[in-house]
């Protein structure tokens, strides 16, 4: 406990149990400001001395600090007074970028193809080259989500280079950069993005559905550029229906940068030493999505997924299956250690255990 | 106090704001904008500058129909419905997807529509909405806020959780320090005076994130800063909350390092619940000499 690393986890850990322990909303009161102010102050319209007075305000009033987190979470769009030619700017950047995607795709997806298939000498063979060439779209479907990812997040970008500059994107919800220190918050917020609820789910099973990598290649890239577009609307965080919930490859990272995990659709499960350099394909034992993980510390991962899985390793290799009390989809996870896990289910319902999951209170 | 607005300016804001598409009666108009700089500006009279350039930055469309719907002209409501409506129904069911916002919408609408009489008249909750922010924005703070005070409401009358719930999750410390629980009530009381020394938008920044559990993104929009730039402002708040407590450990409490790392530790596991609000009230009677040291904090923190 005497590096600074250390130091600032603890900080981090009292500023979640004190805020925890603050709890709900407080009373409105006289100095409570109006919802037209508190509305005008998330439009981003108020004078420079009324917004330092109404942020005096909300940093200490914990009823208004939640009338704002409401707000946060609500749609910004589809107002009626949100300018119509905002959807044509946007269909025109969607456009080119789903074309150029597009492009992408099938430049990655064609020379792969054209791989000469092995001889079908028997049945087993046979299943496994169908496997791999699955697998092999999978991972083409993967890398053009990323690639359509990254293109989206460069034209989002370009216009807010100043770190300051407003972040009224909304598409927005992506891993920010990280840092060092940041590591803890940003796990947090990993498990946060799991429990939004999602695009319209014919959309993401496209492109969860290893099944459907079997499309013209052009479709997964499209699927994917239409989920990151439709996942650019702001997302509540109320839990979501886990059947509707987008299962997309994720990372958990470990409290050391450099180990991580990634996980997804069908018990994909993946582990790293290298920051993501490299990844090692592991075996989860299951064939449900997985949609959530939580990494303690470089050995210990908890994952969940639907159905009650839970998994966890505390070797960084090896999952195994821990017992989990209700049949349900499981949205989130949190751990302390080993030992110590609370599970948030997609109905909202969190379960807690402090004995590595053997037994569960909820 | 009543501002005066000028004719030429009240007309001119009734073109740009497109009030004749409602058949909006002028004085109607003009009152509307009278009561809206009235509660902008106070007992303070602005300047014609001042004025025209509030007046001018205002959702004007917005005040338009809200005040339409207001004195009840059908087309006007008609527009509320088409538009309006689906996102305040969109937002309740948001915030709480059971249903259970619907029916605060509802009541909502009603109170919009001015189903409540007050000596025989209708007095419509759009006479609360001046234009200075959207009117969609404004219709979900609305909304956001009687869902907050709702719940407010049932916790009230909600029984206490049942203690043996607790006992049941509970973490047993494998052997406690001797002196654990001094040092954790010297950390709470250092993170109170850290706290309450930290500038308004940073105790917001940390009160976004860790109680209101927004993300990163939620926590910028709100904020208007970029995800990148929170995670980076988070980071250095906390920064300076360490810094803050060992200085204090240090210089107010005496401890040796060892002593601080034990503290540190101390709280690593769970230390129990901590009440920010009696944290704060510590921080406060301290807050007048601790003015200088808060600057010196932030000027401390890297650009």
């Amino acid at each position: 406990m005497n590096t600074k690393d250390d130091r600032d986890r603890s900080i981090d850990q009292m500023l979640r149990q004190s805020f925890r322990a603050r709890g709900g909303a407080g009373a409105a009161d006289a100095s409570c400001p109006d919802a037209e102010t508190l509305a005008a102050w998330a439009d981003g319209s108020l004078s420079t001395s009324t917004l330092a007075t109404v942020e005096a305000h909300l940093s200490d009033c914990s009823r208004c600090q939640r009338v704002v987190a409401v707000l946060a979470k609500l749609p910004a769009s589809g107002s009626a007074s949100e300018p119509r030619w905002q959807w044509g700017l946007a269909l025109r950047w969607l456009v080119p970028l789903a074309a150029s995607a597009a492009a992408i795709a099938l430049w990655v997806a064609v020379p792969r193809r054209e791989a000469p298939q092995p001889a079908v000498g028997s049945l087993q063979p046979a299943v496994d080259s169908r496997q791999s060439a699955v697998s092999s779209q999978q991972s083409a479907v993967d890398s053009q989500q990323s690639a359509v990812g990254n293109q989206l997040s460069a034209a989002k970008e370009q216009p807010a280079a100043p770190p300051e500059a407003p972040a009224r994107s909304t598409a927005d919800e992506r891993a920010p950069k990280r840092e060092g220190a940041d590591a803890a918050p940003e796990q947090r917020e990993a498990l946060r993005r799991d429990a939004s609820p999602s695009a319209p789910s014919g959309t993401l099973d496209r492109v969860a559905d290893p099944a459907s990598a079997a499309q013209p290649a052009g479709a997964p890239a499209a699927a994917a550029l239409k989920a990151d577009a439709v996942s650019a609307a702001p997302r509540a965080e109320a839990f979501a229906p886990a059947r509707q919930a987008n299962v997309i490859a994720q990372e958990v990272v470990s409290t050391t940068p450099l180990i991580r995990w990634r996980l997804g659709p069908r018990g994909l499960l993946q582990y790293s030493a290298s920051g993501g350099a490299a990844w090692e394909q592991l075996s989860s034992d299951v064939v449900v999505d997985l949609v959530a993980g939580a990494s303690p510390s470089p050995l210990v991962c908890w994952v969940v997924g639907r159905s009650g899985t839970v998994l966890l390793t505390v070797d960084g290799r090896r999952f195994s299956r821990v017992p989990f009390p209700a049949t349900v989809d499981l949205a989130a996870v949190r751990a302390t250690d080993a030992r110590t896990a609370v599970v948030t289910t997609a109905d909202g319902r969190t379960f807690s255990t402090a004995d590595g999951g053997s037994t569960w209170t909820q | 106090m009543s501002v005066e607005i000028g004719d030429a300016l009240v007309e001119r804001l009734f073109r740009l704001a497109r009030a004749e598409r409602w058949g909006l009666p002028a004085a109607a108009w003009a009152e509307s904008l009278g009561v809206s700089a009235s509660r902008a500006f106070g007992a303070k009279a602005p300047t014609a500058h001042e004025l025209r350039r509030y007046l001018e930055g205002l959702h004007l469309e917005d005040l338009a129909v809200a005040c339409a719907c207001a004195v009840g002209v059908e087309s006007a409501w008609e527009h509320f419905v088409r538009e309006h409506r689906p996102v305040l129904y969109r937002a309740a069911d948001m915030i709480d997807p059971s249903g259970g916002a619907r029916e605060l919408a509802d009541s909502l609408y009603a109170d919009l529509y001015g189903l409540k009489d007050r000596s025989g008249q209708r007095a419509s909750l759009f006479r609360y909405f001046h234009g200075r922010s959207s009117l969609a924005t404004w219709l979900r703070a609305v909304l956001a806020q009687r869902h907050v005070d709702r719940l407010r409401e049932r916790r009230r009358v909600e029984p206490l959780p049942d203690e043996e719930s607790s006992v049941a999750i509970a973490v047993s410390p494998a052997t406690p320090h001797p002196e654990r629980p001094r040092y954790v009530a010297r950390m709470k009381q250092a993170l109170g005076r850290a706290m309450a020394r930290l500038a308004a938008r940073d105790r917001l920044r940390l009160g976004c994130y860790y109680a209101q559990e927004l993300t990163l993104a939620q926590t910028g929009r709100l904020l208007r800063e970029h995800e990148a730039t929170v995670s980076r402002h988070l980071a250095r708040t906390r920064r300076a909350i360490r810094e803050d407590i060992e200085r204090q450990l240090r210089a107010e409490a005496k401890m040796s390092d060892a002593e601080m790392a034990l503290c540190f530790e101390s709280v690593m596991e769970d230390s129990g619940s901590i009440d920010l609000g009696k944290m704060l009230d510590v921080g406060d009677q301290r807050k007048e000499s601790g003015l200088g040291r808060s600057n010196e904090l932030n000027k401390r923190r890297a650009p």
